[in-house]
């Protein structure tokens, strides 16, 4: 009998190189294909800026470099920054509970939390407007009639009102449209998270004194660090791009409500291609600075990180 | 912890970009501006109004030279006439609605979401947008079936393609013959007008506004208005206005002889063609 010939599929070290060379070069070619979206985007408003009419280009250069763009950036990069860190701050102890704790209709409230991923964002937004108006309609039924006679006009229930008042085309709107959403594919990977983690260490921690809370936070947040890093990378990138729910909640009104992505759509629906994805394009820059800065500094304090007891 | 004081840090600095963004303060509901009289022909506060995506351009005109004249802020929100209606319905809130077709605020009328009459102020007309020159003497509606003929008609999702199909029926044109000769359907009506000006088209059905914006580059034919399908835009004071004299004001302006200037200066037809 010949001996085996050492074929590269049936030796184990090239075996593994093969495999490497196949998942790199999957790496490599989605953000490839993302870097040749964006490329080409560029090419198609440098084409148009060469070949543009003079009334054209003023419109392009009117829309673009004015105060409200840098508004509608910082109205932008603000809103999710402060949507990540309330979708944070819930999703860290929802994401532990549906992780570790016994409770009663789990399934039902796991399922819940992802009904808000699941609904088409258009309808999220919808349904808080219904909510609040609903909210209202209690507050205008709660408070003080009018009285005709007196030509005195009817008091809602302040604070039913309230939650109207603050929410509805007003930039807090932004917030919670986005905050809905969020919050939901945060919980998620906090929840995968912390499913990952090493439970025996929190046990230690619980045998040798700490309180439930100190073994959560000195035992299963420090080994949970990437996923609360994962979380805040999804539900920021996520956010900044929202567009429907945010449009239908907090309106798109210039210099209050419009945030970068509502003005690219209405630049769509105005046939001006070219501020759109101008527009998409300063985004897509600043968002992905962002983005590799939390990065490095995640990358930072792993280094150093160690859980200590 | 110096890692979370570098986080806290970042945390701080990003919620102060943000409430920069927020203007601190007069951030509150539009509806509260109120409709206390003031200076300035009487009119103060501010007024909310919902107006279709595609009348953008002349009402945000419109909303800035009536805030120098009147003092009144006009907060414009744009989306679809359809999801419009549906935020005046669910919201109750809001003092203009200003969509892009008239059967629009029928609706809205039938909802008892209208106060008073709406105001007609700008019309869309077809007009038939040609190479600079006219080099194929493209002279009406009947030549665009003409063998050869290279058309560029927009969309049926748009607006203007669902008069244009209104339009050939109307004149019972040979639409087999037309869609023969169609070498583009953009999406947009600029896209439309576009075609023509980079002459991958010899002609093209746009509206007039588009058609002036184009003037420089490209060449316009006019449809009789006896045989043409005509857009109207009118706006319709709410029945939830708390600033019920601004909104008025507003809605009047945009029919105004003042208003007409600054649409006509924008290349709008601002009088019912005859």
């Amino acid at each position: 009998m010949p001996a085996p010939v050492e074929t590269p599929e049936r030796n184990p070290a090239a075996r593994r190189q093969h495999f490497r060379r196949v998942a790199i070069a999957a790496a490599l070619g989605f953000s490839a294909f993302m870097a040749l979206l964006l490329v080409v985007d560029l090419g198609y408003i440098g084409e148009f800026l060469l070949n543009a009419s003079p009334d054209r280009y003023r419109r392009f250069r009117e829309n673009i470099f004015v105060a409200e763009t840098l508004h509608e950036v910082i109205l932008s990069l603000g809103s999710a920054t402060v949507t990540t860190a309330l979708a944070l701050l819930v999703a860290v102890p929802a994401g532990y509970a549906l992780s570790r704790f016994r409770i009663r209709g789990k399934l039902l409230v796991d399922t819940l939390v992802d009904s808000a991923i699941v609904l088409p964002p258009l309808i999220m937004g919808l349904s808080l407007l219904v909510l609040l108006s609903v909210l209202r309609r209690a507050g205008e039924a709660l408070g003080t009639p009018p009285d005709p006679a007196a030509g005195v006009p009817g008091r809602p229930n302040p604070v039913l009102n309230s939650f109207y008042e603050f929410f509805v085309y007003a930039k807090p709107g932004i917030v919670l449209a986005q905050f809905s959403v969020a919050t939901a594919l945060a919980v998620r990977s906090m929840k995968a998270a912390f499913d990952a983690a090493d439970r025996r260490v929190e046990d230690v921690a619980l045998t040798l004194g700490c309180t439930r809370f100190g073994a959560f936070w000195r035992a299963a947040l420090p080994q949970a660090r990437s996923g609360l890093l994962t979380g805040a990378v999804v539900a920021w990138s996520y956010t900044v791009g929202l567009f429907a729910p945010v449009a239908i909640l907090a309106g798109t009104v210039k210099g209050r409500t419009a945030v970068l992505p509502t003005r690219a759509y209405m630049e769509v629906s105005n046939g001006y291609l070219e501020e759109a994805l101008a527009l998409t394009l300063v985004m897509a820059v600043i968002a992905m600075t962002v983005l590799i800065a939390l990065k490095l500094l995640a990358r930072r304090n792993a280094a150093g990180a160690e859980v200590s007891l | 912890m110096p890692k979370s004081a570098r986080l806290s840090a970042g945390a701080a600095v990003c919620a102060a970009l943000f409430l920069a963004a927020a203007g601190c303060g007069g951030d509150g509901p539009p509806a509260a501006g109120g409709g206390a009289k003031g200076p300035g022909g009487g009119l103060s506060g501010r007024i909310f109004v919902y107006c279709a995506a595609g009348v953008k351009e002349p009402v945000s005109a419109l909303a800035e030279s009536f805030k120098k004249e009147t003092g009144v802020e006009v907060e414009l929100t744009f989306a679809n006439s359809g999801q419009l209606l549906g935020q005046a319905e669910m919201t109750r809130t809001g003092d203009v609605y200003i969509p892009g077709d008239t059967g629009f605020i029928d609706q809205a009328r039938t909802k008892g979401l209208v106060a008073g009459e709406p105001r007609d102020f700008c019309w869309f007309v077809p007009t038939i947008l040609v190479q600079k020159g006219n080099p194929k003497g493209i002279k009406g509606l009947g030549d665009l079936s003409a063998p050869g003929m290279r058309l560029a008609l927009a969309d049926d999702t748009a607006a203007i393609g669902k008069l244009q199909t209104r339009i050939f029926a109307k004149n019972a044109l040979d639409v087999t013959a037309i869609k023969k000769n169609v070498v583009a359907s953009p999406a947009t009506v600029t896209d439309t007008a576009l075609t023509v000006k980079m002459k991958t088209a010899d002609a093209a059905i746009v509206w007039d506004s588009t058609a002036a914006m184009f003037a420089g580059d490209a060449g316009i034919v006019r449809i009789p208005v006896e045989k043409n399908v005509i857009g109207i835009v009118a706006s319709a004071v709410l029945a939830s206005s708390r600033n019920r004299p601004a909104a008025e004001a507003f809605a009047d302006y945009l029919a105004s002889a003042r208003g007409r200037e600054v649409l006509r200066a924008k290349g709008f037809t601002v009088e019912a063609p005859k």
